[in-house]
């Protein structure tokens, strides 16, 4: 994933070539089960970005302790319990949400995304900014997707009640002729396909003055890997 | 867009040479394209004979709709042809495409669905995928589906035909009937044509007459009686989709397709074959009746079994290449027919089960491939 440079270390990735749903398809599960509600991706995202920090944050603090073999352990356990707080917050707090979230909240612990963001090698430590990018890049993507797919597949975008605001926003036209196979699983394969789809020919666009960036190569290789 | 500018583009090569594969056709693609699509309108015809002018405005709509669509999206992305679609004159198969999706659709179905299922099938399901080369599900399919699941309502709004005296009891399907006979658990026995009769669907002077005639001369010689109300199944004389009533115009059509080559026996027979058997086999078991008890001809009759199993079955960009191959997805099409008509939530299965073919079909070309001449199966390996 991340070329090494001849000093040794990491170079910087643009973040988007990190989030896996985006760069990788992976993580698809979570963003399935979740994104049609606008709420609830919000959620998940939030819950994805704070774990992730949060390990990250307590992996740097506990480095002289841990051994390294015993790092990604440390980090599974770390990430449990980040995740199992928060879990049991949002059912304090969110109950609605957190029943239209399911088991997929609490399975955020064996994220692919979270699992992604350890410590694989001494010379591999992803930064606290780093890491805090992929997570609030995950959030964008999923949000996005939710807001498109709850938008065309229900006409409605579910936000949080505040004071005299109920909390969902209808829109007209939309509600009335929903689209409602947009908001089933296959809607959402097929939104994160276009997506997708816009986000790798943004990145293969030739660019006429600067050299080929990071991203161009990234985008050259996924079309290598594919052949 | 046409062939000549992807022509020029490739420059070195000598301006008289088709690109490769230079193989010799009999027929071109757009031929094949335009007959097809005069193979279905004798159906369409019919369609719009018996449920009204509506049900040709369903039939317009559709065609140029993804005549239009298609030309908004070549000239948006610069989209390119593929040298079989553009050789041939392009628009064909969007034509195609578009008149398969309203022989596919209730005569009241609200034209702004007509309209999405174009959009749908020409953006989405053809030229998402590159085209014609890239199509990988038949793009009517998808769109049906998708928009059956979207708006169940009014894909499933049926309308009388005009040829059957008034009723006022139903206009429901034969199958949709059926199913809900099947929910109840009833009994039927003397073949489903006769439970429809039972429960109210009428019938043609026509149907009496000829199966009057053909008990007296054919059947009276094999001892067995032909019940009434399979003659107005076959001619077309009840509710259903526009262009799937009448399974004898279509069968017409199929026979000039066969004629001219254009399909090959393959799919609808091993499709036939299989759907037949396991229908016979099993059919009988949601009415109370054992098992090698189940109206074969019925099932045929109804539904869009004929019609998927001569125009959409056999559609060369999303069915596999080797006759084995061919063989193969019928038998499975058949199969997944009569497994989806019996428990999906919808009463046609057809749908589904080509699209869980074509999904298939990658795979069963990976395995059926030719033999190599001279090669040895084990010598290989």
């Amino acid at each position: 994933m991340s070329p090494e440079r001849a000093d040794g270390k990491t170079r910087t990735e643009r973040a988007s070539d990190t989030v896996p749903i985006v760069a990788l398809v992976l993580a698809l599960a979570p963003a399935l089960a979740v994104s049609p509600m606008v709420a609830s991706a919000v959620v998940l995202s939030l819950t994805v970005t704070i774990s992730l920090v949060g390990c990250r944050l307590f992996m740097d603090a506990s480095e002289r302790w841990v051994p390294d073999h015993l790092s990604t352990t440390v980090y599974l356990v770390a990430a449990a319990v980040l995740v199992t707080l928060i879990d049991v917050l949002v059912r304090a707090y969110l109950p609605s949400i957190a029943e239209a979230l399911g088991i997929a909240h609490p399975m955020m612990i064996v994220s692919c995304l979270i699992l992604s963001r350890r410590r694989t090698a001494p010379r591999r430590q992803p930064t606290t900014a780093d890491t805090l990018r992929t997570g609030l890049h995950f959030a964008a993507w999923l949000i996005g997707v939710s807001f498109v797919r709850e938008l065309v597949g229900s006409g409605t975008v579910t936000l949080f009640p505040v004071g005299g605001f109920g909390g969902v926003l209808v829109v007209p036209v939309l509600s009335e002729h929903p689209l409602r196979m947009v908001a089933r699983a296959p809607g959402g394969f097929l939104v994160m396909g276009y997506l997708v789809a816009l986000r790798n020919a943004r990145a293969s666009r030739p660019r006429s003055t600067d050299a080929p960036s990071s991203m161009d190569e990234s985008a050259e290789t996924v079309r290598e890997e594919r052949r | 867009m046409s062939d000549s500018t992807s022509r020029s583009e490739s420059g070195t090569r000598a301006p008289f040479l088709h690109e490769p594969p230079q193989v010799h056709e009999r027929i071109s693609s757009g031929e094949i394209l335009a007959t097809s699509l005069f193979c279905l309108l004798p159906a369409a015809a019919w369609g719009t004979r018996i449920f009204g002018l509506r049900a040709a405005l369903v039939l317009v709509t559709a065609v140029l709709s993804s005549l239009v669509v298609e030309a908004i999206i070549v000239r948006l992305f610069r989209a390119r042809f593929h040298p079989v679609e553009a050789e041939a004159a392009p628009g064909w198969h969007a034509a195609f495409v578009g008149l398969v999706i309203g022989m596919m659709m209730p005569p009241a179905v609200p034209l702004g669905i007509v309209i999405g299922a174009t959009v749908f099938a020409i953006g989405v399901a053809k030229w998402t995928f590159g085209g014609i080369s890239g199509i990988w599900l038949h793009p009517a399919l998808t769109a049906w589906v998708f928009l059956a699941y979207s708006w169940p309502d009014a894909m499933t709004r049926w309308t009388a035909p005009a040829t059957l005296p008034p009723d006022g009891v139903t206009s429901a399907t034969a199958l949709g009937l059926l199913r809900v006979a099947a929910e109840r658990g009833e009994v039927v026995i003397g073949g489903l044509a006769g439970y429809l009769g039972r429960v109210g669907v009428p019938r043609t002077a026509l149907d009496a007459a000829v199966t009057g005639w053909f008990n007296e001369v054919v059947s009276g010689r094999f001892a067995t009686a032909l019940p009434a109300g399979y003659v107005d199944l076959f001619l077309g004389n009840h509710p259903g989709a526009i262009g799937e009533t009448s399974v004898a115009l279509l069968l017409l059509g199929s026979v000039v397709l066969f004629g001219r080559r254009i399909i090959t026996w393959e799919i609808p027979t091993a499709f036939f074959l299989s759907f037949a058997s396991l229908t016979w086999v099993f059919g009988g078991q949601p009415y109370g009746a054992g098992l090698f008890s189940g109206d074969v001809l019925f099932h045929l009759l109804t539904g869009s079994v004929v019609f998927a199993m001569f125009f959409i079955a056999t559609d060369p960009s999303c069915a596999p290449r080797t006759a084995s191959g061919q063989i193969v997805f019928g038998l499975g099409a058949g199969a997944l027919t009569v497994l989806f008509r019996r428990y999906s939530g919808g009463a046609e299965g057809v749908t589904g089960a080509l699209l869980v073919m074509n999904i298939l079909t990658p795979a069963i070309n990976q395995l059926f491939r030719p033999r190599r001449y001279g090669w040895s199966l084990r010598a290989s390996r």
